[in-house]
């Protein structure tokens, strides 16, 4: 299962590599439509082939067992996806500094010109590199399932994709500083259903204060002078 | 125009200074351009020239200096006021919009232009302005499509349909071959020398300057240094006011070598540009070993095509290409087995990675081989700062630390840190397009002698350069792009510069 | 057989002129946008906010077209918002859009939950039935006075961009933001003022949506119509009499799911509701390539470089 999540991942952003390289489609675009098709063929076996008769008002699939299901880490009420993301941060900070993989990524991200000029297979590594990443979002959607709902449903479909992006910028697109990042974002996500009791707001206040943040991030790039912590690597 | 006699207005600045930040990029310069007269501005890279202009046109504001137009003073705080003196400027790169047609780009650099546009009225106005001119280009046809002349005559006739009576020229020939040049120039003169315009020009080519100029103003550093009535002056006095006693590297002597086998062979090799259109066609080249080969031409004739498939960044579309009698194909191994490196123009844009330190940057060529990279993919810091602090200090790069972005440091040291480490190695072949553009007189001594210095060493050479001069200094032998083919090729004794302008204008 | 095929042609006729409305509006107002050369990817949040506001004022006033107008006005705050902010230095137009497509659709929600269960009056459509006898097409030939504004807007754009002082410059910022500048030209006001157009536009391309057709207001209104009418415009070559036929074939894709299920064929109804992004793609991925720039891009658009 982890294994098809993560493969599955890494195909359909893999694509998207494919399809900037080969054809100059941008990866924008793309990409937020291929979130679009994902949905839909969720959909499709959500409440096709593989729906569950047990479920009458919400359609879901058959629920994976909960034996089949990925327990919490001892002590904790986190699952255990949080400690491999944190074990996944590292390593993907290992990869992008410390690895001739990484670097040739880095150069082709930096100067695509100046890496064709060293002779680099650009578009391998386009490829690579977005498929890596399709692969940890694959892997995202498997701890959903696998650890918390048990089957999936269209409440998979809740943003994650797009608060991700926001915690990767927020983070400076910096592996290290992406766990916390995402801690705090996920706890403002879940303090949605909390705002909607207590202060009577809707839940989409939530959405709109990731907006809110979003936007500053990024005009904050204008306004101040970089974070010195939150720097990558060899920038300092 | 019939009445266009007196129509010409003179400029002079006076201590004019402009002060950025810590730096004084214009000191106390007081030049006086007469009605009428083509005026010439000499100077370095960096001399201030174009601060100089810009003051003048009201880009930027002098921190102090005044000027006079037509002997008033006259207070230029926009470019909007500069037009309205009818003070104008054609500048180096092309201000037309290239998706526009002639007629289009004319109608609505107007300040009156109407906000509903009747085309049939002002093509017909347009005609007969064409027709007073001393050169036309099309009318209806989108700027894209012009040729560089023809830009280029479409930028001044602008001026002129402006109603400007004082043009500065920002090197006017740069993108036109010597005998369009000549063309132009000759008709721009007839004109001041009718007194229908005045034109300050911005130029290095001495032999513009002693054809067509009356006067000339000389700068360096920031400060007026010299000038007068050109037929006062010699070549030698203003190349010594220009360059000043600037101390520069030996040049590496030349050495002559016997005959020595081909190393870099190409055989019909085709390309095509960004639109898909034949950028490259049909060119046979080879270059020998010990030998530089220079490839002169206008911009835009297929040479940075050329350059761009050698280092991989466009397809080949059809042909071979052979390095010591093997295919050759611009991937990393080939790159490295067969010893073939670049040294492209406009550096930051082409070979270095803005946002990576100089240390990355230098490590382009050897991060994924020992000592940098052990099992293969394993990266170390250590040797690869190690290895930058080393050829930063032999290649003279001026930057704070290893760990600085490349964007941070000047032209000249982003080209002297992708010097050092292309040329660092050893080197069979070597592809050089316009490596000293826009740079400062001494780093581009130092990058000439390099590259003189590779040849020596037994190096094949392909130096692609927009400026004759250079070739005629560096290479052995010369080849003419131009249309996208080989319009000539000979050994540097066996030509001269009128043939080779010829060829550059599509002669055979 | 035969029956069935006429009935999802006539379907799917209906279909495209309906639904390709909001694909009409939003891909002229990004044309606008991006001739001034700049991308507003936010145009799907703008889009949703709209559709919000258009329901919410209907519903509050009574009367449909102030909707639109409220509509339209949401979505020039929006755009105003994105020129605004992309003339930062540092500021990427991308990102921007795709805060704001967040925060759009964020805020549309946020303010909208009152109004998914009330009846909003909505937009009367122009009865053509009477240019025929047949029942379906009696049906089909209901058609929307927006839509017939977003054909005369598509022409009156393609002929102001050519014939006017304001789309001359608007071309020429789009093409070369250095001569603009170099003329005294504003740069960044004409693109605030394209942006803010894109987005009244958008806003009322929205409008359709919650007051036409689907015709009421709810979180999951919008599949992405924005977004693909971004690429759309790729696909007319930021032409504005393109952008019509692009947007009907666009409307005929995502006609074809509810047309194939009003002859009783639901088998992968999911598939054929993702044939717009499909088709989207597909076009994309034909139109663009890796050797040569795209024809008739303007030259400062980001998306292109």
């Amino acid at each position: 299962m982890f294994v098809a999540a993560a493969a599955a991942g890494a195909a359909w952003i893999g694509f998207v590599g494919a399809l900037r390289h080969a054809r100059a489609v941008n990866e924008t675009i793309s990409s937020l439509l291929m979130f679009y098709i994902a949905v839909a063929i969720l959909n499709f076996f959500v409440e096709g082939a593989l729906r569950s008769p047990a479920d009458p008002n919400k359609p879901s699939t058959t629920p994976i067992g909960s034996e089949n299901m990925i327990g919490v880490i001892p002590g904790l009420e986190v699952h255990w996806g949080l400690a491999f993301g944190v074990v996944l941060a590292i390593a993907a900070h290992v990869l992008m500094t410390r690895t001739t993989f990484g670097f040739a990524a880095r150069v082709t991200g930096g100067n695509v010109r100046a890496a064709r000029a060293q002779g680099l297979p650009v578009g391998k590594l386009m490829v690579a590199a977005c498929a890596l990443a399709g692969a940890s979002a694959g892997i995202a959607g498997f701890f959903e399932v696998a650890a918390i709902l048990g089957k999936a449903n269209a409440s998979l479909v809740a943003g994650y994709g797009f608060t991700g992006i926001l915690v990767s910028f927020l983070a400076r697109h910096n592996p290290i500083a992406i766990p916390p990042v995402a801690v705090l974002f996920g706890g403002l996500a879940a303090a949605g259903g909390l705002i909607q009791r207590r202060m009577g707001l809707p839940d989409a206040t939530v959405q709109v204060l990731q907006g809110l943040i979003f936007l500053t991030i990024l005009l904050s790039e204008t306004a101040y002078g970089r974070i010195p912590f939150l720097e990558p690597e060899g920038r300092r | 125009m019939s009445e266009a006699g007196g129509r010409a207005i003179g400029v002079e600045t006076v201590g004019m200074t402009k002060i950025f930040g810590s730096l004084t990029a214009l000191e106390d310069v007081s030049i006086r351009v007469r009605p009428g007269t083509l005026h010439a501005l000499l100077g370095e890279n960096g001399a201030g020239k174009s601060t100089l202009v810009k003051c003048m046109m009201g880009f930027y504001q002098p921190t102090r200096g005044e000027m006079l137009v037509d002997g008033h003073e006259a207070a230029i705080r926009n470019p909007r006021e500069a037009s309205d003196a009818k003070l104008g400027m054609v500048y180096q790169h092309f201000t037309l919009v290239p998706s526009l047609t002639a007629a289009e780009n004319l109608v609505v650099s107007r300040p009156d232009c109407p906000a509903i546009v009747d085309w049939k009225r002002e093509i017909a106005a347009l005609e007969e302005f064409m027709a007073r001119m001393p050169f036309r280009v099309p009318l209806t046809t989108p700027v894209d499509n012009l040729s560089a002349g023809e830009k280029q005559k479409l930028e001044i006739l602008k001026q002129l349909y402006l109603d400007r009576r004082f043009v500065v020229l920002d090197e006017p020939t740069s993108v036109l071959t010597p005998d369009e040049a000549d063309e132009m120039l000759g008709l721009l003169k007839g004109m001041t020398t009718r007194g229908e315009l005045t034109i300050l020009m911005i130029t290095h080519k001495f032999r513009e300057v002693t054809a067509y100029a009356d006067e000339v103003s000389i700068l360096r550093r920031g400060r007026y240094v010299g000038g007068g009535l050109v037929g006062e002056m010699t070549t030698d006095d203003m190349a010594r006011l220009m360059i000043g006693d600037t101390e520069i590297r030996e040049r590496a002597a030349r050495l002559e070598h016997g005959p020595s086998p081909v190393v870099l062979d190409l055989t019909a090799v085709y390309a095509s540009d960004d639109d898909g259109l034949p950028a490259v066609t049909s060119v046979d080249l080879k270059v020998h070993a010990g030998e530089i080969v220079g490839i002169a031409g206008v911009s835009g004739n297929g040479q940075s095509e050329l350059v761009e498939v050698l280092s991989g960044q466009r397809d080949l579309d059809d042909g071979r290409i052979l390095v010591h009698g093997q295919g050759f194909e611009p991937v990393r191994d080939q790159m490295d087995k067969l010893k073939v490196f670049s040294l492209q123009e406009e550096p930051l844009r082409n070979s270095a990675v803005p946002r990576m330190t100089v240390a990355e940057n230098i490590a382009l060529r050897t991060f994924d081989k020992p000592p940098i990279t052990s099992l293969g993919w394993w990266l170390s810091p250590g040797p690869m700062r190690a290895k930058a602090r080393e050829l930063i200090d032999r290649y003279r790069v001026k930057t704070p630390s290893t760990e600085e972005p490349m964007e941070n440091l000047s032209g000249g040291n982003v080209q002297r840190a992708v010097l050092a480490r292309e040329l660092s190695g050893d080197v069979d072949v070597l592809i050089v397009a316009n490596p000293c553009f826009g740079l400062d007189f001494a780093s581009v001594s130092e990058i000439r002698s390099q590259i003189l210095e590779q040849r020596n060493r037994g190096a094949a050479v392909l130096l692609v350069s927009e400026d004759l001069d250079e070739i005629l200094e560096l290479a052995d032998r010369v080849a003419v792009m131009s249309g996208g083919r080989i319009t000539l090729q000979a050994p540097i004794g066996a030509t001269d510069r009128n043939a080779i302008g010829h060829a550059m204008a599509g002669g055979h | 057989m035969s029956d069935a095929l006429t009935t999802v042609a006539v379907a799917m006729f209906a279909g495209a002129v309906r639904v390709s409305t909001p694909f009409l509006f939003v891909s002229l107002g990004e044309t606008l946008t991006e001739k001034s050369g700049r991308i507003n990817l936010g145009l799907e949040g703008t889009l949703v906010f709209g559709a919000m506001s258009a329901y919410a004022v209907s519903y509050l006033s009574g009367n449909p077209w102030v909707g639109v107008l409220a509509a339209g006005l949401a979505g020039s705050v929006f755009g105003m918002a994105h020129g605004f902010f992309c003339r930062l230095p540092k500021v990427s137009d991308i990102a921007i859009g795709i805060a704001l497509m967040l925060f759009g659709s964020g805020l549309a929600f946020f303010f909208g939950k009152g109004f998914i269960q009330p009846t909003a009056p909505r937009l009367q459509a122009i009865d053509f039935g009477f240019l025929t006898s047949d029942p379906q097409l009696k049906v089909a030939l209901q058609i929307n006075p927006l839509f017939f504004i977003g054909l005369a807007l598509a022409v009156v754009m393609w002929w102001a961009l050519a014939n006017t002082r304001f789309g001359l410059i608007v071309r020429m910022t789009g093409d070369s933001a250095a001569t603009a500048k170099a003329m005294g030209v504003s740069v960044d006001l004409v693109r605030f003022v394209a942006t803010t157009i894109g987005g009244f536009l958008a806003g009322v391309g929205g409008a359709f949506l919650s007051l036409y057709y689907p015709g009421s207001w709810n979180e999951g209104l919008s599949s992405g119509q924005g977004l693909m009418a971004v690429a759309l415009v790729i696909f007319s070559r930021w032409n504005p009499l393109m952008c019509v036929a692009a947007a009907l074939l666009f409307g005929a894709a995502g006609a074809l799911g509810p047309a194939l299920q009003s002859v009783g064929i639901s088998q992968g109804y999911h598939f054929f509701n993702a044939a717009p992004h499909i088709l989207t793609l597909a076009i994309l991925i034909a139109s663009s390539s890796s050797k040569r720039s795209l024809e008739g891009a303007p030259g400062e658009l980001s998306i292109t470089k």
